[in-house]
């Protein structure tokens, strides 16, 4: 009892709320068991403490930075180490994937999963340049029949160069666009989550002056996701492609 | 799960934004509600968790696996709280809780007696930031006194201390409010 001044009927008091959230063990749970079956008002006590922790526990919260608060940092990290991040820096170095959308799954699979050859991801934008071209005279249709939607398309890594600027360039490296989108005033950052997570994007800039987020995808998602995307009318306002 | 919260921070340390998002995306929203229980303000709490997970990008490499990964996330996150107490002028570590009168049964059965969680939550306010993160850990992030203790950086007897004092008060407080709303 020295370590804390307490006598021992104040110390099983102490302990008491470790009782309540179940992480007592060993000697002391024995000990605060043995005390609380012999005495009524430490068995009160103790169910009263187990009403303020289910209180504390119901207590929802409305709202955290979530995707918004994570942009904010990426964008920070880029600007401070933007050579932390040896994307397509170093020819035929092993490279990480640039900007992420891991899963935590994914994640624990090891590097090798998120690590590809130069070569790869080279290889992966010429197939999807192609495509990608396709589809961009298939939203030049759509952007003639549905103007509000207002869809363009960003040729990717056509006629730049295929290294990202240490200054913090947001342009979108090898095998992925971005798209610019602008959500529903209505639409909550939880539902946000939900909808980016789904479909595997990550907030990269944004807010704009207009109200603008702009998402990274990959070349091979982006006609998914932007399908994905405007299928959510109650959150989505508008999608387009772009730098 | 705390191995892959430590594979993914060996993964941080070696520049890798994917497994940043990754544990930001698992990690986010229980340590902000962390620093929100301890702070009445949604924005400056999350200013301070971009300051907690900009400190993890800076320092995973620091990690050295003697607590937790969420141990030694929280203990981030528990200091840059203080630090804002601090330098707000809201924060007397030194002082210990003034002298109450004893709860008794009659306080706590009557607080068994009602589900008020407005009560609770007003009488958690009360408590002084460092009694009130005690119990907060305690009850919502169901941490062993062991582990409140590292996340503060005192002495378990600190915290056992601590959380006698903030059980009394609590109890006193809540013993007043629904007396005073019967």
């Amino acid at each position: 009892m020295a370590e804390t001044g307490l006598n021992e009927r104040d110390e099983v008091e102490a302990l008491l709320p470790f009782l309540a959230n179940n992480t007592l063990d060993g000697e002391d749970r024995v000990r605060v068991e043995a005390a609380v079956a012999a005495d009524a008002d430490l068995a009160v006590q103790l169910r009263a403490l187990r009403r303020i922790r289910r209180e504390v526990k119901a207590e929802e919260m409305d709202w955290s930075p979530g995707e918004m608060g994570l942009a904010k940092l990426l964008r920070e990290i880029e600007i401070e180490s933007p050579s932390e991040a040896p994307v397509e820096a170093v020819v035929d170095a092993p490279v990480q994937q640039a900007p992420p959308r891991l899963t935590l799954t994914d994640a624990i699979n090891g590097p090798t999963s998120s690590t590809v050859s130069r070569t790869t991801v080279v290889q992966q934008a010429a197939n999807t340049n192609t495509r990608l071209r396709i589809w961009q005279i298939a939203a030049a249709v759509a952007v003639a029949a549905f103007a509000a939607q207002s869809v363009f398309v960003w040729t990717g890594s056509g006629g730049r160069p295929d290294v990202e600027l240490a200054s913090g360039d947001a342009r979108a490296p090898v095998g992925e666009s971005r798209l610019r989108i602008a959500f529903q005033g209505t639409a909550t950052e939880s539902d946000i989550r939900a909808l980016l997570l789904a479909q595997n994007l990550i907030i990269v800039d944004g807010p704009s002056a207009l109200g603008l987020y702009t998402v990274a995808v990959d070349d091979a998602s982006v006609d998914d996701a932007i399908a994905a995307l405007l299928a959510n009318r109650t959150l989505i306002e508008n999608v387009s492609v772009g730098q | 799960m705390a191995a892959d919260h430590s594979f993914l921070l060996e993964q941080i340390a070696a520049g890798d934004k994917a497994a940043y998002t990754a544990f930001y995306r698992e990690l986010e929203k229980p340590v902000f509600r962390f620093i929100r229980s301890k702070l009445n303000d949604q924005h400056e709490a999350s200013d301070i968790l971009h300051e907690v997970f900009m400190e993890v990008w800076r320092s995973a490499g620091k990690f050295e696996g003697r607590s937790s990964v969420k141990t030694w996330l929280f203990g981030i996150a528990y200091r840059k709280t203080m630090d804002a107490f601090r330098k707000k002028g809201r924060l007397d570590l030194m002082s210990e809780p003034p002298e109450q009168a004893d709860e008794g049964p009659d306080a706590a059965a009557c607080l068994a007696a009602s589900q008020e969680a407005a009560h609770v939550r007003a009488c958690l306010e009360e408590l002084k930031p460092p009694h009130r993160a005690a119990v907060q850990m305690a009850f919502y992030d169901d941490m062993t006194y062991g582990q409140i203790a590292e996340v503060q950086g005192v002495p378990e007897g600190t915290i056992k201390t601590r959380v006698f004092h903030a059980k009394k008060l609590l109890l006193h407080c809540l013993q007043g409010r629904i007396g005073r709303a019967a």
